[in-house]
Formats: C-alpha cells, structure tokens, sequence
C-alpha cells in the first residue's frame, strides 16, 4: 500500500526528517512540512519525545508490526523517508525496515481444536529456532508438528513476552475469551443537563484500541495528556466491547470519581456499579477496585488476598488505570490474564524502574499517542506556564546543609524557609485564582497551613475528610489547598488553574508531569495555568529538580527561570504568558503511595 | 560485420533516423569543430560515407547508448562479452528467457540504429542466424573485469592465423571460410557444447590436459611460472612447457592475459565459460548477464542481515578525538604513539560500529600530518595540539581529501600489518611491500563495479587476486601467515572492511554484527593454522612448499558484502587515479561535506544536536565545553557543569561560551543553559586547590565548612586555618583532591603543578627531592668553580641561593649527600670535558704549526732525483712515502678501499711502519691508517 502525503521539499534542507542509523528519527519542528512529515510517521514509528524545536521518533520492531498488521508495506515506509529526509538515509535502516515488516505474519499464535493455544508459522525454521530457544523452551508444552508448537495453559503472556524479546512479534490470532455480556451506551447528555460526546482524538483513541473488535485489538496502551480524558475514553471502550468490566484504579478517591463519570456518562445504574476495596467488597458487571486492594497481605509471606478478584467475575474487559503504577505482583497477574481484553491508561508511561517495555508486552503495544502540546494547540487541555524559582538558602541554613550528610541535604534544601516568603508573594500573585500547595514533607506542608491557614490534605486525612475538602476547593470556597503526593494523580480538580510545588520525590519525572496536570483540565476564560516549582538554589534540590522536569520538557514545555527575589517578582508582577509555552501535568509516584513523609 | 555494410543494408529513412537519434548534426556536436551537416538530398551512398566515420567515433557512441533503455544496452554487454556476436538460438534462450517476442522488438529497434546486424551465415553448417555488433562499436564497449575474459572476447584478441590453428590442428576442422566471425562462430560452438568439449579435452595429449586440470584447480587463473612449479618442481621442465604452449597455441583452452617480456610472468586463464562448464560437470552455460555477474550477486541465503554506514563521521570523529587530545592529558608513547587505554576511552566517545585500531588509524593520521605535537620535557612528553589543526578544519572537503590522500599514498600505514600503524609500533614489521599500488588496484576495480547493488566481498577479493600477481610482481607468490605479513586476500579485505569502510566510501553488509571487529583485522588463513595439522594435507603441504596460500579460511560468518556509498561513488567516479595534488583542488568532485552550516539546536534539556555538515571549526568548539553523547546523523553534545568547567580549565570564558551558543542557536538559547552557564561561570574557582605542602583555598566558610565534613575529603585534610584554608595531609594528591571535588559537584581550579605564583609575585616551586638534589647540585658545583678559580662569576648569589633552598627536613630526605654527590659527577663530568677541549685544542695547535711549518721551510729538502713521481708500483709508492715523511710535505693519493671504492685525498704522512702509513689526512680531518698495497698512485704536488 503505498500512502501519498503532502509533495516533499524538492530542497532538501527544507525537509523536516533526520533519520539516524539507530533507527531514530528527528523531526524538526519548524519545517513547513512538520505537521505531514509527523501524520506520515504516526503510521510507523513510535513518538519517544516532543520537545520543542526536534520531536523524536523511533522504528521499532513491534512499531513496524504494527503498521504492517493496519496494511502498511515496507516499500511505502520507505518511500515516506525517502520523501522527507534531510539527509540520505542510513542503510541499515532501510534493511531493518524490510526485515521487520518481512517478519509480520511469519508467527501466529493460534487456538488449536481442542481449546489449546499454539504457536505457528510456515517457516520450519522458524519454528525449530522458537523450540531451541532457552526461555521459550520451558514455556512450550510439545511439538504438534513441524509448523505447531503447542504452549503451556497460562502462559499466553510469558510467550508473547519472549517472542518479543527474540526479535519475532507473535500475531496473536487466538481471541479473546468472552466475558458476560453487558448493554450499556454512552448517553448524549449528561445527569446535570450538559451535552456530552467524545472528542475527535478520543474517538481516535478507543477505535485504535478496539480496531473493529477483531483479533487484531483487544488489548493495549492509550497514552493521552493529564486532562486529555482518559475516563472517558476508558467509559468509551467499555461501552464498544459491551462486557463487563473491572476497573483497577489508583486509590480510593480515583476510584469514585470513575464511578461518577461512569454514572454520569453512561446509561448505567448505580446497582450495576460496584465498589471493591477496603471499605466495601462488591462485585457487579462494572466493578472498580484499587491497586492497593489488590495486593493487600497481612504478611509479606502470605500470598494476595484479593488478588483472585481478577478470576471472581467474567471479565470481558480489564481496565488498568494510570497503568505505568502497575505494581509487581499485578504484572505477574497480568501475564496470566493473556486471554482477556485489557486497556491501560496513562499520561507518563515513565517509570523509574525503566520497566515502560514490560508494560506494552503484557498489557499490550501503545495504541494510541498525543502529544501534550498537540491538545493544547488544540484548546483541549489548559495552557500553562512553567517557571522554576531558586530560593537561595538562608545563612543560617547554610551551615546546617553544609554539614550534613548527603541523605539530609536533599530534605534541607526542600524545606528551605525562605520559599515561604515566596508562596506568600505567588498566593498574593494568584489572589483570585485556584491554587494548589503540593509538597512532600509533612512537617514543611503544615508550616504552610500554619502561616496561610489553607486545610491541608495528607495521607492521614480520613477520607470523608478528603472528598469535603476537595468538594469545597471544587465550589470555590476554598481558594487554596495544601496537599501531600496523595493528590499527585487521579485528582480531579477542575478549576485549579496554579500549583505551587514546594519539594517532590527527588528526580522523579512523572511526578513532576502529573502534578502539572492536576491544572491541566481546559479553563474557562484564557485557558491559562500556571506552574510554580520552588527550588533551592545551588543545593541538591535544584539538580534533582533538573531531572524531574526532563519529561515534561521532552514533551515541548519550557521552564522559565527565576532567580531574581519575591520583592522583585512581585514588582514585576510575575510571569508573563509567553506564545504557547505553557504546561500541563498528570499524577505521579513510581510506587503506590499513599502515606506520606512525615516528620523525623 | 561490417559498420559500412550494415549502413548499406539500411535504407534512407533509417540513416536519417541514424542520423538525428546519434545526435549527427554540427550544432550538437559543437566540440567536432568540422563536422558539417549533409545534404539531405545527397544520394544513399554519400549518406553512408557521411555517417560511417561520425559513428565510429567514441563521443557520438556514448551519446547513442546513453539514449537506449537498459534492456538495450544490456544486450550491447551481453554480446560484447561473447566476443560481439551469437546465434539467435542461443542469444534468445540467454538473454530473453526464450521470449521471442520480446527478442525481436528489441533487436528491431537495435538494428534500426545501427546498433546491431542480423545475418544468416550460409557458408556454415546449419546455415546460423546472428546477432552481433558491428565491429567498430566493440573496441568502444568497455566491460567490466567481471564481465572480460570469455571466450568469445578472447578469440577475438587473438590473431587470424591462431584462429586458423585452433580450428584446425586442434579441433580438427576444415575451414570452409576465412572470415574471422566465422572461425570465431566454429570454435566457440564446439568448445561451449559440453559433449564436444568433453570429447575434445579428453583427446588432448596427456601433458596439456594434465596442465589444464592443475590451472583448473587454481579457479582457472594461474601465472605461467606457477603453473611450471605446480608439480612440486622448482625448476620449470621443458615437457611442461611445451604442454602449456601446446594449449596456448592451439587448443583454444587456454589464453594469455597478459604480455611481459618475460612469458613466466604472463597470466594464464582458462575462458571463464568454459571454467564454468567443466566445473559444472559438462553442463551448457545458459547464464544470462545477471549471472554472469559473480560480485555482484546476492542469494537470498546471502541476503547481509545487518548493514554498518559509517556515513561522513570520519571528520567529526577526528575532532571529537583532537578534542579528547586537548582537554586531557595523554601521554606520548615511547614509540611516538598513544597508549591503548587513552585510545580505548576515546573510542567511547566516537561513532558507532567502530574498533580500536579506527583510533589508532586516526591517531595515525593526526600524528603524521603533525596536528598533533609533542609537548612537555623530553622524555616526559604528553600530546598536544597544533594551530594547523584548526586551520585545517575551515574546509571539510579539502579535510576529507587530505584524510583520503593520505592514506591512498601512505606506506606507514600498511594493510599487510595487522596492526596496520608501522610508525609506531613496538615490533615494526619488515619487509613489507609497496602497498599504494595495491590500493590503486582496488580502487580502479571498485570504480568498475556496479555502484547500485552489494558486492559480494569474497568473490570481489578473488577477482583481485589474478591481478595482483600481474600488476604487483612478487605480491602473488607471498604467503607468510603471520600477522606482520598478511596474505593478500586479508590485506584487501582489511582495506574495504577497514580504511574504506572508515571512510565512508563503502558500507557493509554482515551476517554476524559482531564479527566486525574481525574483519579486515585477522590474520589466520585456515582453524589449523596455529595447530599442527595442516602439514599432514595436501593442498596445504603445496601451499607451504611453495610458501602460497593466497585464501583465508572463509566460513559463512565471515563472508561479507559491500556497496559503495554515494561518497564513494562521488570519489571514484572523480577519476582518483589522477595525482592527489590535482584530486585536491577538483571543483568537479562532488563531496558531500559542506561547511556552511553554522546553526546548531540546544535543547532545554541542556542537549545540543548539530546537524553532520556544521562547520567543523564550530563544532570544534562546541567540543571544548559539551561532551559527545552520541554521534549519528546528528550530533549529540551535552552541556553539564563538568563539561563547562572543563572548558573553562582550558581558558574558555563562561560569557564566550553563551555568546558562541547565541549565535550558533536561532531558535534561542534555554533559559536552563542559560543559567547553567552562568551558574559555572560564577563558581568557577569558588576553590582553589594547590600544590605548596597541598592545601584548598575556599571563598566561603559555609563551603569550608562543607568539605570539612565531607566524607571522601576528611582523610586528606590535615588541618583548618582560619575560614577559608584547607590543609592536606602528606599523602594526599592535589590532582586526586581536585578530582574527587569535581565529583562532588564542586568547581575547583587547580594551580599550576610545578610554579605557582601569588599575589605578591612570589614564585613557589614544587619539585621533587630528585629535581631539587640538580638544582643543589648545579648550585653546588658553581660555587666550587668559583673556589676553584678564585672568581666571583655569580656575583656572590650562589651561596645565599643554595642556603635558601636547603630543606629543614634532613630528617627525612638527606639531600645535602645527594647535592654532593650531584655536585661531584657534574665536577667529573667537567674535568672530562674539559680534557678533551684540550685534546682537541692541542692537536689543532699541533697541526697548524705543522702545516706552517711545512708551508714555510721543510724540515728537510725533497730530493726529487731517486724518486717516481708519481709513483704506481708499491715499491715506488713506498720510497715516495719515505721521502715524504722525510721532509714533511704533502702527498695526494689514489686509495682503494677495501669496498672496492677509489678516492683521491691528500695526506701529511706521519710514519710507515711495515705496509702501514699513518697520516694526517685533509679530508678527513684526522689522523687515518693506510695501507700501502691499496694505494693505487702517490704523487708529490
């Protein structure tokens, strides 16, 4: 199939593509063929980042699978590069694309007549090479013939995983096993009276996802910006496959704020809704349950005592949300629920542990990728301005950061007292915006309540607690909120529009990206957020700080620095919004966390 | 046939088309100068006479075949190569796969212009349609080396009367025509019918065939010398020869490639046809021209699974490496090279895909074009860069040719060395032979092969091999298997799997990713080689006797494939064999290295991506301050606080460094780099570490404070003074210190190791007790000279000087014993000098008074009367000696040497004793013994 896209620069510099021998491709961001050079690669490489002036592109195995599997042929990926590469391509590219592509189809795995799933492919080869291969070797069962190899039961995922790992993608053409059926429909209106429809690129997203209902989707990765919508996309592909469902969300709160979009979204009932986690243990055709739940013990030698909850109902569909937390034993879970449609969902698919390729073998490939600035171009999501401010250390602090030991310093530096001089003068700023504290220390975050009066939201707050703080900030009468990492993700909060963030967990990216995104829910008005992250200047703060902004500047924000004083800042009447440089965040934590640092 | 008659046969509307299809007009064809247009009137037989000349010339072919489709020129190939013509029979089965269709189409529109004749040839048995090229257009058909050497096209090189022999006293034919296409027609079809060709070598006489069955088991190539010796002879016998002759002469087996004045140096070669037939078991050749190409070919099984491109790199990776030279401190070699560890870092820092011995070519290169210097005490000497070097970077394109030339002209360099560096190795190989023409060899045939498809590198070496023994006498028959001397199989595979590969003229493709270190960098010919085997089996028995083995062992692993890269193709098809000189100022050679690319992109996250053609000199300096994180495509520079501060150790100014970041960054600089930069700037030197007794001078007591509770710092400080002075102890080393400070995030500066000035321009030595005991020493001596000599020659600041240097440690070094015993060899040392001043002042005093003496009054008169003068006969030559010393004058002798050398000097002779004279001789300026014998004549002026 050979794609036409926009004609190609016959000036060669004016071309946006810089494909590298690596099988990376650079796209310049402000080549006049940008936007066509980009939709032509979405078809066959995968987006690894999108900062400003170069987004990265990467040709991949599974990437290329992919795009042979929607029809594309090598001939015509070629051709694209070909068409808008800057330099003259690397050859070694274009060998990997051919073999890559030649590679689709070669291995299929099958349901056999007797309910047994096998691993077949024409080339004898092939088949001998899989039957030879050390980890695949304990996972097959026997040899059916010279074309078949028959897998062992519950082993789907291991397979899959390994045959990725050896450089052959499996066509998995064995199905899904069906789950009971369930009739529900996105309503075109919401409970309160709004109109509701999905988005163009939420539409996008769950047709990618569910790819007709054949073989071919099922199961895999959306990956959208905080903001973005990725509930309702999730509501999206439930009401597609029309089976129930098991949502397993981050926390408690998440959890309910799925259940009330999916009440307000959808033409289901509340009995048909049911809550599964420490306080209460229903089971119902839609049922949403907590990571922590799920891997619940009374001791670390005990096996999960909910973790069967996976096999209690007739699942047809799973539903990981922000699936990069995706603790160790759900991951071993998963590998054996191959057989099962399962969607995971993410704004930061970073983990820390770099274990971002386990997630697309076991859930399943990304199927869909946005950049966050793309959405914000668009109005989808909130403008927002980043800008860091060093605090410098006062004196007297000084000598206490000099001496200590290098596991402290990080801890002196984020408390730094002289970044309170600064959240008064950024409350002041902000007098009339909605602003969230968010910080890590327990002690630091309460001498902010002690000084501004705020109410607080820590992982000792009681959650009834939590749900009427949160309701009040939502309503207004709250102008201000400190919160702890508990508030990192999966918090709606419509109206925030500013976020102070006064000490993170060290270097951690996604925890950066996703408390931007707690502002990222479009605005009425100017759409405009803004993005505060007050760093101590000169210690270690400001270097771990360097690293928690790397995803987000990966995906196009850019920080402005400040390091003049809040006199001067509020002279100068703070940041001005510049061109589109605006940011937006998700919520984060590489682990589940919901208890905080507290004091000592 | 002939052009003129396959004009005639054409009628007026096909000349005229002739005529505008070659482009036949005198506007087109200007550079003709005298062409003239023809009346197109002009009757059918001036038209041909007009034309026949015009299309003999080799422009106006060009210009024709250029126009034609593949197909056709293919089918000009195919024809040329069978020796221009071919019966319809087979050309239709070989050629168009049996489609006869197709086959008259385009032999129509051929013979339309002039490009072809078809002919029934009635005179032969079975009366054969044929298909050839006219007989001028042959000699302008230039095939490739891989296409030459079939029968028909070496029956066409030789004469009528061989013709006539061939087919006559060897296969037994009565001509029944003279013609030359005709003879040619006859051999060729009994010799390509694999059941006549069977019969017909097993007639041959005994000699000859056993000749042809050992040249076929050298792939039917072989020398005419090496073919005498193949049966374990050194001596070539006479039966052999005339064997060998027998099957020049008249078999049509056999043909000679070459023509030396010696016929041992001739090449042999069976027809590559009729190698393929026998070969094959008797089979007929039905290959098309895609077969027939034997490099080019890639099997499926064959198919290279993975492809290296080094790209245009190489002069980027050069400065990344002069960079590297810059900023540490890398220390010559004994050998005048740089050591593998400093090598093996750099190579970290290069493009992908590539070895240790890329470095060394690299270092190499640097070396010998002097970009990098020597610098420091003799002895003591680490590497440092010269100015030229910068210099050389305001061009790539003249940089890439200079790289180039210098390795095309190099013979420091040499592929047979496995280590390839012959300058500076510890073990320099010897005996090594010229290797440019070999690399002249190998790029004329890369230029000859087809540009669009991978070559298969084994069968490409192969195809060298037979020319190397022709072109490069004594090359071929070299066999050592060591890694000094490599065969040229691996000599030739190094140059395309290494230095061409660098270079980026020619990709490769591998079954095994791994093995491409190996490549072009071994030297074992067979998995015996190193064991003991291999004597025991005969074909290796032959090889050592005749110290030939001229193949490596090849399993599948190691066989690889090339292509040559729009780099190379630009180069080689700018005519390289040219002188370098002329190849350097070439306009016309389209490299693809630009230099007028002055923007690069810095990123926020503190990364800089530089496009492959920025001028080198600004990506030199982007070096100075950012680290290579990767070079691809684009380059990936990365700007941290180390590699900030290391610019700035070496001078860089931190409003310099955002300044050229400005300017080379359009789209705007990030506020992180921004801030980055002025962040080192302003700290750099917020610690001072130095080397007097060792100590750290902080700017801040809070920072005081901070190493004095740092952990990897505490067991080197000694002590605190006041809040800003950091003492360290005795065994701390100041470079290590400054060391662990930069990786504590620290920006120190590091005073000079051995001066250090302060504020107050004093000057603090550091030297080491060996350094300081000389400098005593020297002190010490002078003081005694001035004792000696009763002289005050320092102006009495000796002394205090050395009372000021002596250490208070006598307790622990005692450098008042070595300052004397340093004082005394420079004493001894002295008097030895100055005794052989003396010596040397007193002979020249004894001399001249000599020479004014004998100048002015001889001791004693020459009586002339006795005496033969000059004299021939030693006895003569004695009695004139006699005399001469008599009376102290001068003599001019003819002397033999005992090299046989004759030379004419002049000589004050001294005294004879037996056959011996000593005298003073004028040309040497010293005294020599002579021996009377070898004086041949003496003569008195």
């Amino acid at each position: 199939m050979t794609q036409c896209y926009a004609p190609n620069p016959a000036d060669m510099q004016m071309r946006p593509m810089i494909v590298q021998s690596d099988n990376s491709i650079l796209l310049e961001t402000h080549s006049p063929c940008f936007e066509v050079a980009r939709d032509a690669l979405s078809g066959f490489a995968e987006l690894i980042k999108s900062p400003e002036h170069f987004h990265t592109y990467r040709i991949t195995p599974l990437s290329l699978w992919n795009a042979a599997s929607a029809g594309l042929m090598a001939a015509a990926i070629i051709e694209t590069l070909q068409a808008y590469s800057k330099y003259e391509i690397p050859q070694n590219v274009l060998v990997d694309i051919r073999e890559y592509i030649g590679r689709y189809g070669r291995i299929q795995l099958v349901s056999t007549e007797t309910g047994d799933l096998a691993l077949h492919s024409d080339d004898t080869n092939l088949i001998n090479e899989i039957a030879a291969n050390k980890t695949l070797r304990s996972l097959i069962q026997k040899r059916l013939s010279r074309k078949s190899l028959q897998i062992k039961t519950g082993e789907r995922g291991a397979v899959k995983l390994a045959l990725i790992k050896i450089g052959f993608p499996v066509e998995d053409l064995a199905g899904y096993e069906d789950g009971t059926l369930l009739g529900v429909q996105l309503c075109s209106t919401t409970r309160e009276g709004y109109e509701f429809g999905l988005r163009p690129y939420q539409e996008a997203a769950i047709a990618a996802y569910h790819v007709g209902g054949s073989v071919s989707g099922g199961s895999g990765v959306l990956v959208l910006p905080c903001g973005a919508g990725k509930t309702v996309i999730g509501i999206g592909a439930m009401t597609r496959v029309g089976q129930e469902t098991l949502i397993v969300c981050t926390n408690i709160v998440a959890l309910r704020q799925w259940r009330d979009e999916i009440l307000d979204k959808t033409d289901l009932t509340e009995d048909q809704v049911g809550e599964y986690s420490g306080e209460l243990k229903e089971i119902k055709p839609v049922t949403l349950t907590t990571y922590q739940i799920l891997t619940y013990r009374k001791k670390r030698t005990d096996t999960f005592t909910h973790m069967d909850l996976f096999d209690r109902g007739n699942w047809g569909l799973i539903i990981y949300d922000e699936v990069h937390l995706l603790p160790a034993p759900v991951f071993r879970a998963v590998a054996g629920l191959q057989a099962r449609r399962r969607l995971g969902l993410t704004a930061t698919l970073v983990r820390e542990d770099g274990k971002e390729d386990d997630v697309f073998s076991l859930i399943g490939p990304k199927r869909y990728d946005v950049p966050w600035k793309t959405l914000e171009k668009q109005g989808w999501i909130a403008q927002a301005l980043c800008t860091e401010i060093r605090v410098p250390l006062p004196d007297a602090d000084r000598m206490a950061y000099a001496v200590a030991s290098q596991k402290s310093k990080f801890r002196i530096a984020s408390e730094n007292p002289a970044k309170l001089e600064w959240i008064e003068t950024l409350l002041n700023h902000h007098a009339h915006d909605h602003v969230l504290i968010i910080g890590q220390y327990i002690d630091q975050l309460e001498e902010i309540q002690a000084r501004f009066g705020s109410p607080i939201i820590t992982g000792k707050t009681p959650n009834k607690d939590r749900e009427r703080i949160y309701e009040d900030f939502r309503a207004g009468r709250q102008k201000s909120l400190i919160v702890s990492k508990v508030a990192n993700f999966a918090i709606d909060l419509p109206d925030a529009n500013v976020v102070i963030q006064v000490s993170g967990t060290f270097g951690s990216r996604q925890e950066e990206a996703q408390r931007l995104g707690r502002i990222l829910r479009p605005k009425s008005g100017e759409n405009q957020a803004f993005f505060y992250s007050l760093v101590t200047r000169e210690t270690k703060d400001q270097d771990f700080a360097a690293k928690r902004q790397l995803f987000l500047t990966e995906q196009g924000y850019r920080y402005e620095i400040e390091i003049c004083g809040p006199a001067e800042f509020a002279l100068n009447d703070g940041p001005q919004p510049v061109d589109a440089d605006l940011l937006e965040g998700a919520v984060g934590g590489c682990e589940i966390l919901d208890e905080d640092i507290s004091a000592g | 046939m002939k052009l003129k008659s396959v004009l005639r046969s054409l009628d007026m509307e096909a000349l005229r088309e002739i005529l505008r299809f070659w482009g036949l007009t005198a506007t087109a064809n200007a550079e003709a100068g005298a062409e003239e247009e023809i009346d197109p009137s002009a009757t059918h037989e001036q038209w041909v006479e007009y034309l026949y000349p015009r299309l003999q010339n080799a422009s106006h072919f060009r210009t024709a075949v250029q126009k034609l489709e593949k197909v056709h020129r293919d089918l000009l190939s195919f024809l040329a190569i069978h020796g221009g013509n071919m019966e319809e029979k087979e050309l239709r089965k070989r050629f168009f796969t049996g489609n006869r269709t197709g086959m008259k189409d385009v032999v129509e529109m051929m013979a339309h212009h002039a490009l072809l004749f078809e002919e029934r040839w009635n005179e032969l048995p079975g009366k054969p349609r044929v298909y050839g090229i006219p007989e001028p257009f042959l000699r302008l058909i230039e095939l490739p080396h891989f296409w030459r050497w079939h029968l028909g096209t070496l029956l066409r090189q030789i004469p009528l009367e061989q013709l006539h022999r061939i087919a006559t006293q060897g296969l037994g034919l009565k001509t029944l025509s003279s013609k030359r296409d005709h003879l040619m027609h006859e051999i060729r079809s009994i010799l390509t019918d694999p059941d006549q060709l069977r019969a017909y070598i097993d007639r041959l006489p005994d000699g000859q065939r056993e000749m042809l069955y050992l040249l076929l088991q050298r792939r039917g190539v072989c020398l005419y010398r090496d073919l005498l010796d193949m049966a374990h002879s050194r001596l070539p016998e006479i039966n052999r020869s005339d064997a060998i002759e027998g099957l020049l002469n008249v078999s049509g087996l056999l043909f000679q490639e070459t023509d030396n004045p010696s016929k041992l140096d001739n090449l042999l070669r069976v027809p590559r046809d009729l190698y393929y037939i026998i070969t094959h078991h008797f089979v007929r050749d039905l290959r098309g021209l895609e077969d027939l190409d034997t490099i080019s070919q890639v099997t499926p099984q064959h198919q290279p699974k993975s492809i290296l491109d080094a790209g245009t790199a190489l002069l980027r990776d050069i400065v990344i490496f002069v960079g590297y030279v810059k900023r540490h401190t890398v220390r010559q070699l004994g050998n005048g090279g740089i050591g593998r560890n400093d090598l093996k870092k750099i190579l970290a820092r290069l493009s992908n895909n590539k070895t240790l011995k890329y470095v060394q070519f690299l270092a190499y290169y640097c070396i010998a074009r002097k970009y990098l210097v020597p610098e420091g005490t003799v002895g003591n000497e680490n590497w440092g860069v010269s100015s030229s070097f910068r210099e050389r970077l305001a061009d790539s394109r003249a940089f890439f040719l200079d790289v180039y030339s210098h390795w095309l002209e190099t013979n420091d360099w040499n592929e047979e060395f496995i280590d390839g560096d012959c300058l500076h190795s510890d073990h320099p190989p010897t005996g090594l032979i010229n290797i440019v023409e070999l690399r002249r060899l190998v790029l004329e045939n890369l230029a000859n092969i087809p540009f669009d498809t991978w070559i298969d590198g084994p069968r490409f070496i192969e195809s060298l091999l037979a020319q190397i023994e022709v072109r490069i006498p004594h090359r071929g028959g070299k066999g050592r298997l060591d890694k000094f001397n490599r065969i040229n199989y691996l000599v030739i595979e190094s140059m395309l799997c290494e230095n061409l590969y660098w270079m980026g003229l020619v990709s490769l493709g591998l079954h095994e990713t791994t093995l491409f270190e190996e490549l072009g960098n071994r030297f074992q010919t067979s998995p015996e080689q190193n064991g003991k085997a291999a004597k025991d089996r005969p074909a290796q028995r032959f090889d050592q006797h005749f110290n030939y083995n001229p193949r490596p062992y090849l399993p599948d692993s190691y066989h690889f494939h090339f292509q040559i890269s729009s780099l190379g193709r630009s180069l080689l098809a700018a005519k390289y064999t040219r002188s370098v000189r002329s190849l350097l100022v070439l306009d016309d050679v389209a490299l693809p290295f630009r230099d007028d690319m002055f923007h690069f992109t810095v990123l926020p996250n503190l990364d800089v991506v530089a496009p492959p053609d920025l001028n080198l000199q600004r990506f030199a300096t982007l070096c100075q301050f950012s680290e290579v994180r990767h070079i691809d495509v684009m380059s990936t520079l990365a700007i941290t606080h180390d590699t900030v501060r290391a610019g700035m150790e070496r001078g860089l100014k931190g409003d310099e460094i955002l300044s050229f970041l400005q300017q080379g960054c359009p789209s705007g600089l990030p506020e992180t780099v921004r801030h980055l930069i002025n962040e080192c700037s302003n700290r750099y030197g917020e610690l001072v570490v130095g080397y007097a007794g060792g100590y750290i001078l902080v700017d801040d007591p809070v920072l005081q404070e901070n190493l004095r509770n740092n952990k990897a710092l505490v067991p080197w400080l000694k002590d605190v003074k006041g809040d800003r002075l950091l003492l360290l102890n005795r065994s701390a080393d100041v470079q290590h210190v400054a060391q662990e400070l930069k990786t504590l995030g620290f920006m120190p500066s590091v005073d000079s190791q051995n001066v250090y000035v302060t504020a107050e321009a004093r000057l603090r030595f550091a030297l080491t007790p060996n350094d300081l005991a000389i400098l005593m020493g020297i002190l010490n001596f002078v003081r005694t000279m001035e004792e000696e000599l009763g002289e005050d020659i320092t102006e009495g600041k000796c002394l205090p000087l050395l009372n000021m240097l002596r250490p208070s440690t006598h307790g622990q070094i005692n450098i008042d014993h070595s300052t004397e015993l340093m004082s005394k060899r420079f004493e001894k040392a002295f008097e030895n000098a100055l005794k052989k001043k003396l010596n040397a002042v007193a002979n020249k005093y004894r001399r001249q008074m000599r020479d004014f003496l004998s100048q002015k009054a001889p001791a004693k008169a020459l009586s002339m009367a006795a005496l033969t003068n000059p004299a021939t006969t030693e006895d003569d030559v004695r009695k004139l000696l006699l005399a001469a010393i008599e009376a102290e004058t001068r003599v001019e002798i003819l002397y033999k040497r005992p090299t046989g050398e004759e030379a004419n000097e002049t000589v004050l002779p001294e005294s004879l004793n037996g056959d011996k004279l000593y005298a003073f001789s004028d040309q040497i300026q010293s005294y020599c013994a002579y021996r009377t014998r070898r004086i041949v004549t003496a003569r008195i002026p």
